[in-house]
């Protein structure tokens, strides 16, 4: 690769592989990004999570130089790779040693396995040999050996994404750009795609900027995930503290699944007391300042709700019956309606011993420090 | 943050560079598009020819109004074919595949040989047809006259207005998603009432669409109008214009005023002809590719076969058995006289310098023009689909000029931007003016099907490359134009076979140092030669067919759709 004269760099000890600043995208007159700013520290794995159209692919491609900011910055190893400021500090795409796997793998089919994983050392000039060996040593690694003479429709969809990955990471890049790079496998696949790609990460210590939309890979992967919504992040922090403690209603939501519940404050003291239907539940919530009165949404995980057929004494339990049961094989799904005026209905798993059927009065077993009031 | 002295880093040199170089590039596709049109129309500007052309000249007026007559061979056309289309595609036919493939060559035959067959059948005093038909007692004059409105007409449409849109529709008829007519059948429609009431008003855009295109091609039609209608004194457009510039001096005044008032008209259906093919999202729509049960029909199959079959022995088979026939006749047309057949033909022409010089040039323009051409449009599609270069969208619009001017028109704005600008003198009666003005003549569908092929390219493909540390130019050239590698190949025979046989577009440019085999066939049928342009139509006809058979391997396809 010839020598880029690096006369952005600034040394600095502890300098993040990838630092985002205050990024802002705008496509005519929709705002797409705004104000997005996180760090990735070497031989991290951080994940964008959110819906689609929330900004994640957006700022996946401004960090590899396929879009440029309206304002903001990205920096790659302390050198000013993008600046929507300043133009002439745009680093184009192959300037910015990343390495890049879409979610439609991208496998270049006019060209052989081997050639498309060769591409970006060719590309860089290296001698004949080099190329060989390393070419050799990272399809072993990514368990592709004998395919190498294939065509890219020869190989199945868990095959490609290998290749894909390969060819991201024959160059060593500073940084791992990852787009959805699972979506497209079968659930059986995935799960196994995602156990290998945690293994690869860790044996090459390689700093992934993972992107998606499906939040089991992104907790089970990241050792950070940042939730994204309409442009903006909603929340940074690790896979445990996005989901036990959501900054907000949207985090909640889309990190796990929630019940909902409205209900009314009752009393304040010594607990708090909300009244949902006919029946009402402690609430072990200290922080806010909900007076009597105040409408509320009561919100859960489904495996924080235990169904039982009868409240113990001093239980904290909301009444109701079930109306409707669905059957999955391995577990039972229950539509449950809260008795009450207002006709609420939750839908929860239920175990398969469980004597469920529809008409069935039903306690649904409330643990208080585990409930979140949002107010109304 | 630390302060960062941004100075000017090493790519931005590079990306200025490639800045300067697209727009450049578009400002010369802009520009070659655009001057011969802005010629034609300037030229005109000038009253008294306006005036000479259109209340003095009787000639002028009436070619215009021949034109219009004769450009309804269009949708006549364009309804058969479908027909013809549709049966071939749909319908389970014995020798269908055959069929199609017959009128697949059929579409790249030069049309003048196929005129010197029809001559050999149709002419009033030797016609072959006229002669058996008069041997019947009741006929005592020759029914047939070549030389008339209805002789040109005949000649067109079944030598290549019907398999121009049989090769066209197919390819719409064949993506048209096979559920939309099974449901049809399905809810009690039989195989005729669901292609009346469903197929036929979901591809009529696209029949539409191969109408306008067919009536603007029939405007250029020049050498069966020439061959055709002169002996009869039928001026149509294009052989009008010719006389007005071969004349001396030559009236360019004349020409551009006749030529402006038919652009004008050009221009208008190629503007409803865009309008139409963009707005034609329900073709889109349609799935691709869908497999579907082919009709059975029983016994009337070899009836719609035996008819099929006709079309072809008329339209092709027989032209190219008459053909070859006529370029071993003594005398052309004269079956009746002793020992009518000879070499001597073939052997002077083969023995001729003039025809050695002529076959090198027109490799040589045919093979630079479809090369040059293949590059150019490649370029120049990618610029407009992938840059973000100002002027694009309005190089999008004028590529599609040159359909607006027929090819003789073409011929005369760049040969009078010639002889007027000695900064393009040096182009005077070269291979490279030839070159050139093929390039320009085939650019709407060349930049077209670049375009459709260029935007099916996944745009993670391209980006990939970029990740992966190569540059733009390198994965123009190591992603881009190996991936699109079919439609190179049948872009350069497109561009290669529409310069070998053409005549009208080169007419004027070429001198006696770059005559070309078409030109020269010309010559030979104009000087009553019609043995000599015998033996070069059949030479012409084995060359184009030996390059539509190649391209053909690899997957030509030729469709009016978007």
């Amino acid at each position: 690769m010839p020598e880029l004269t690096d006369r952005n760099a600034i040394p600095q000890p502890a300098e993040p592989v990838l630092r985002v600043r205050a990024l802002s995208k705008t496509y005519g007159t929709t705002r797409v990004l705004s104000d997005v700013s996180f760090d990735l520290i070497a031989g991290e794995v951080l994940t964008l999570l959110g819906p689609s159209g929330c900004g994640k692919s957006t700022t996946l491609r401004l960090v590899a130089g396929l879009e440029q900011p309206d304002a903001g910055e990205v920096w790659i190893r302390g050198r000013l790779v993008a600046s929507g400021a300043d133009h002439r500090a745009m680093v184009p795409p192959e300037g910015r040693k990343v390495g890049l796997v879409f979610q439609s793998y991208a496998i270049w089919p006019h060209m052989t396995v081997t050639q498309n994983i060769a591409y970006p050392l060719k590309v860089r000039r290296i001698d004949r040999d080099t190329i060989a060996s390393k070419v050799a040593e990272i399809i072993r690694l990514v368990k592709l050996e004998g395919l190498g003479d294939r065509m890219p429709p020869e190989l199945s969809g868990g095959q490609q994404q290998r290749v894909a990955l390969a060819r991201a990471l024959v160059y060593e890049p500073d940084l791992l750009l990852l787009d959805e790079p699972l979506s497209n496998l079968d659930s059986v696949l995935r799960k196994e795609m995602c156990a290998q790609l945690k293994m690869l990460q860790s044996r090459l210590a390689t700093t992934v900027l993972y992107v998606t939309h499906d939040q089991k890979e992104a907790m089970s992967l990241s050792n950070r995930v940042v939730v994204m919504n309409q442009g903006r992040i909603e929340q940074i922090g690790s896979p445990n503290a996005v989901y036990e403690q959501p900054s907000s209603r949207f985090v909640q939501d889309f990190v796990g699944q929630t019940i909902r519940l409205r209900g009314t404050v009752e009393a304040d003291e010594p607990r708090l007391r909300v009244r949902i239907g006919d029946s009402a539940i402690e609430v072990g919530n200290g922080e806010r300042m909900l007076r009597p009165g105040a409408a509320v949404e009561v919100s859960m995980r489904p495996e924080d709700v235990v169904l039982q057929t009868a409240c113990p004494p001093a239980g904290n339990c909301l009444a109701g019956h079930i109306v409707e049961v669905m059957y999955y094989g391995d577990h039972f799904e229950c539509a449950v309606r809260i008795d009450g005026p207002e006709q609420q209905v939750v839908v929860l798993n239920a175990e398969k011993r469980q004597n469920a059927a529809p008409g069935n009065r039903i306690f649904l077993g409330i643990d208080q420090t585990r409930v979140k009031l949002w107010p109304l | 943050m630390a302060a960062v002295s941004v100075a000017a880093p090493p790519w931005a040199a590079s990306l200025r560079l490639q800045l300067f170089l697209g727009m450049a590039f578009l400002a010369f596709v802009a520009l070659v598009t655009a001057a011969p049109v802005l010629v034609v129309i300037i030229g005109a500007i000038d009253g008294n020819a306006w005036h000479e052309t259109f209340v003095e000249s009787s000639v002028s007026r009436s070619a215009i109004g021949y034109s219009f007559l004769l450009a309804l061979r269009a949708p006549i056309a364009a309804l058969i074919g479908f027909l013809i289309a549709w049966l071939l595609i749909r319908v389970r036919l014995p020798g269908g595949r055959f069929i199609e493939f017959a009128m697949w060559v059929t579409f790249f035959i030069p049309l003048l040989p196929v005129t010197l067959s029809w001559i050999l059948l149709l002419n009033p005093r030797y016609g072959l047809i006229n002669n058996a038909l008069m041997t019947l007692p009741f006929i005592d004059s020759p029914p047939f006259d070549i030389y008339s409105i209805g002789g040109i007409l005949w000649v067109h449409i079944v030598a290549s207005s019907v398999p121009v849109m049989v090769v066209l529709l197919g390819p719409a008829i064949r993506q048209l998603d096979a559920s939309f007519e099974e449901v049809g059948r399905v809810c009690g429609s039989g195989p005729f009432a669901v292609f009346r009431k469903i197929t036929l008003p979901i591809l009529a855009p696209a029949i539409l669409t191969g109408t306008l295109a067919g009536f603007i091609k029939s405007l250029e039609a020049f050498e069966v109008e020439q061959l055709l209608g002169r002996p009869a004194e039928i001026y149509v457009y294009s052989t009008r214009i010719y006389d007005l510039v071969s004349w001396e001096p030559p009236n360019f005044q004349a020409a551009m005023a006749l030529s402006t008032f038919v652009l004008f008209i050009l221009l208008f259906i190629a503007v409803v002809y865009q309008r139409l093919s963009r707005g034609n999202d329900y073709v889109t729509i349609l799935g691709r590719g869908s497999s579907f049960q082919q009709l059975r029909f029983g016994r009337v199959r070899w009836l719609i076969s035996a008819a099929l079959w006709l079309v072809v022995v008329v339209s092709l088979l027989g032209p190219l058995v008459m053909l070859v026939c006529g370029s071993f006749m003594k005398v052309f047309g004269f079956f009746n006289i002793p020992a009518p057949y000879t070499l001597d033909h073939w052997y002077d022409v083969l023995g001729d310098t003039t025809f050695s010089s002529s076959l090198t040039n027109s490799l040589i323009m045919s093979g630079g023009a479809g090369l040059g051409g293949v590059l150019i449009y490649a370029v120049t599609a990618y610029l407009i689909v992938r840059s973000r270069l100002p002027g694009r969208s309005i190089v999008d619009l004028l590529a599609w000029l040159p359909w607006s001017i027929p090819g003789i028109l073409l011929g005369v704005s760049v040969l009078w931007l010639i002889l007027a600008s000695p900064l393009l003198s040096f182009l005077y009666g070269s291979l490279t003016s030839l070159v050139l003005i093929m390039i320009i003549a085939q650019m709407p569908i060349g930049v077209h099907m670049m375009k459709t092929s260029i935007g099916q390219i996944a745009i993670e493909l391209e980006h990939s490359s970029r990740v992966c540390g190569a540059g733009q130019l390198r994965t123009f050239f190591s992603i881009v134009l190996p991936l699109i590698r079919p439609m190179l190949v049948s872009i350069f025979v497109i561009v290669f076979i529409s310069a070998l046989r053409d005549i009208s577009t080169v007419i004027f440019l070429a001198s006696a140092r770059t005559q070309t085999l078409s030109l020269l066939m010309m010559q030979f049928a104009a000087s009553s030669n019609l043995e000599a342009s015998a033996v070069i139509g059949v030479i012409t006809t084995a060359i184009v067919i030996v390059a539509a058979l190649l391209a053909r391997r690899f997957g030509l396809q030729i469709t009016v759709q978007r």
